[in-house]
């Protein structure tokens, strides 16, 4: 009978906790994530990389540690472009609206409610090519760099938080390897 | 080897240890918390200008260094700010699931639930096998089906297919016959249920496929459907129709009986919440509510005109004070739209009163309506009512109440009121005449009383203000 209980109390308690995910399991860089769409529409890859498919959202979190450097590779395999949301909180975005950072084929631009901060039509994403993308938390200072150019880098009035999202609107797919984080206040 | 002292006392420890465990587990099941760090940065800038004018004249005409100074101080302070957000962690959420099933079997051999499943709960003849005997019997519901500590939890399979649930209960009972060789009860039974919507508002209307399986002490198959409408105030009713199929293999030792039946029912569950997906992601302290008050137990002593008290001993000569009792078992008091909500409509599964010894009846969900005041926010609140009593016993109950909300799942309340009718009615004159002496009464009484488990909720609380 056992056998049968432990299963069943097993499937009963794990459909409680099936979006929660890890990157970098075992290293000192481990990241926690979220799913915050239907669960098909993102996937882990050998807990190293993400695959966001068309309208999939996964949210990031470096537990603990506000004041950080993001560090991705992002490449767009599908669509037209990606979205990076910061000072943020992947539930109740309505508490703190986020940053977003649209890098997409034709130019990146960083929004703050939908109010355009800057622009930049030659900083673009080429489809099925790696792109480094760094965002950087320090004080009120919100740092964006993507490639080698710095798109981004002004005093905002959002608070920091853990929070990386990441979002592949309708029709587009991103896959997000080598994440990273690096502390840019040590304590 | 471990000394047999304490092995001893591990082994008392053992299931203390165990319920600490399921406490902790449930917790989790019911609440999700969200801690989430902030930094929030200031930055401020200090001007300080300082002028020291040297006394005397000074020679105008001459360029002179002003003694002016300015310091500039810049801070930035970052400071960190930790939230907890608590969120439900549970499509459904109940204490109590009853329903009165009819077509699992003969008239003659079935139990007698009754409507609901609970009419014939005080019945004196509910459940009683007379297949060995000569007495004729013969009720319209012969089964039952009861779930007590009911939980469902999101499903996420089908690619995320929405309103999948995985659920439990404490549990289960499933008696198509007064015969319990053919009872099928299990603990923790593992049930997948898929809700179609009709109805997306409160109260919901839904139409729920059902597969569960049931493993010990029975071991049991239960494929079904049910219509549900609810849950407002924890308030649900439901219709079944299904078929469950197994065997008593742990209770009956070596004499396994099987048993199989269809069923057709109608139910109630009490203190029975059920939440949306979108539910599960408003906090806590956003959700919206329908009722004044949700409670498990209330119970209230009373001072009355009766002659004897409920608890004095026989031959006794002591003059006892507490004369008798009010105790109201999964209440409910669900606010009206009517006087700016504050007119409300409530219930409770059981209901006792008893003003004193031989004084007092019973009812099964009795209709109560009443006028809901907050006399001081967040604390006090007054409440005059009305009740009546229909079933098995008939009585009116009135009077006024003041509830002190201590905490949200304790209350202390003081009441003064008067009830009159009858012990016994027409209709149920058996089952009274059992319970105890079928009886006029009539009679005032004041009281103090708390409810466990019990809450109250303010005007800013009720969905309709906000």
């Amino acid at each position: 009978m056992k056998t049968l209980f432990l299963p069943l109390i097993a499937l009963l308690f794990t459909s409680c906790v099936s979006e929660y995910f890890t990157v970098n399991e075992g290293t000192s860089a481990v990241l926690y994530g979220k799913i915050m769409s239907e669960l098909d529409s993102v996937e882990v890859v050998r807990q190293t990389t993400l695959r966001v498919y068309s309208g999939g959202v996964a949210a990031l979190r470096n537990y603990n540690t506000t004041q950080c450097r993001w560090e991705l590779l992002a490449k767009l395999t599908k669509g037209t472009e990606t979205v990076y949301r910061v000072r943020t909180l992947p539930i109740e975005r309505a508490l703190i609206p986020s940053i977003d950072i649209v890098y997409s084929t034709s130019g990146c631009r960083v929004e703050e409610e939908g109010r355009v901060l800057v622009s930049n039509d030659t900083v673009r994403a080429v489809p099925g090519v790696e792109e480094k993308i760094q965002v950087t938390n320090d004080g009120d200072f919100l740092t964006v760099v993507i490639g080698c150019t710095r798109v981004f880098h002004q005093p905002v009035a959002k608070p920091s938080t853990e929070w990386l999202v990441v979002e592949s609107p309708s029709g587009s797919e991103v896959v997000v390897s080598r994440m990273a984080t690096e502390e840019t206040r040590p304590r | 080897m471990m000394p047999i002292k304490a092995e001893k006392a591990m082994r008392k420890g053992f299931p203390i240890l165990l319920l600490f465990l399921f406490g902790v587990l449930l917790q989790s099941c019911i609440t999700r918390t969200e801690r989430d760090l902030y930094t929030i940065t200031d930055r401020d800038t200090t001007f300080r200008e300082v002028v020291q004018n040297a006394p005397g004249d000074r020679d105008n005409g001459v360029i002179f260094p002003s003694s002016r100074t300015i310091e500039v101080q810049r801070n930035t302070i970052t400071h960190d700010s930790t939230v907890e957000r608590e969120y439900p962690n549970f499509i459904r959420l109940g204490v109590f699931e009853g329903a009165g099933l009819i077509g699992t079997g003969a008239g003659k051999n079935g139990i007698g639930t009754g409507l609901f499943g609970v009419y014939g709960l005080l019945d004196p003849d509910f459940g009683l096998d007379v297949s060995d005997t000569k007495k004729e019997r013969d009720v319209l519901f012969t089964g039952g089906l009861y779930r007590f500590g009911i939980g469902e939890w999101r499903l996420r399979w089908f690619r995320d297919a929405a309103n999948w649930t995985i659920g439990t209960s404490l549990i289960e009972v499933l008696a198509p016959e007064a015969n319990t060789d053919k009872m099928l009860i299990s603990t923790m039974p593992v049930y997948v249920r898929k809700r179609y919507y009709l109805r997306e508002q409160i109260p919901y209307v839904a139409f729920t496929p059902t597969v569960g399986i049931g493993w010990a002490p029975s071991q049991y198959i239960n494929v079904g459907a049910t219509f549900d409408v609810g849950s407002i105030g924890g308030l649900n009713m439901h219709a079944y129709a299904g078929f469950a199929a197994g065997m008593n293999g742990l209770i009956a030792g070596d004499d396994v009986t099987t048993s199989a039946f269809p069923y057709f029912g109608l139910g109630v569950s009490m203190a029975d919440f059920l939440n949306l997906v979108r539910e599960t992601e408003t906090e806590w302290k956003y959700h919206e509510h329908s009722a004044w008050n949700i409670g498990i137990t209330q119970a209230m002593l009373l001072y009355s005109n009766a002659e004897e008290s409920v608890i004095k001993a026989k031959d006794s000569t002591t003059n006892i004070p507490v004369k008798g009792f009010v105790v109201r078992f999964l209440p409910s008091s669900l606010a009206l739209p009517f006087l700016e909500h504050k007119l409300y409509v409530g219930t409770a599964l059981i209901n006792v009163v008893y003003l004193g010894d031989g004084k007092g009846g019973f009812g099964i969900l009795p209709v109560r309506v009443g006028y809901w005041h907050t006399l001081l926010p967040d604390e006090l609140s007054v409440e005059p009512f009305i009740e009546y009593n229909y079933f098995p016993s008939s009585f009116i109950h009135m009077g006024g109440r003041l509830n002190l909300a201590v905490s949200k799942s304790l209350s202390v309340s003081a009441a003064a009121g008067f009830a009159s009718g009858s012990t016994s009615n027409s209709i149920a004159s058996d089952i009274t005449n059992e319970i105890g002496n079928p009886t006029s009464f009539s009679g005032f009484y004041l009281g103090i009383g708390f409810g466990l488990s019990d809450r109250i909720f303010f005007p800013e609380e009720l969905r309709y203000n906000r």
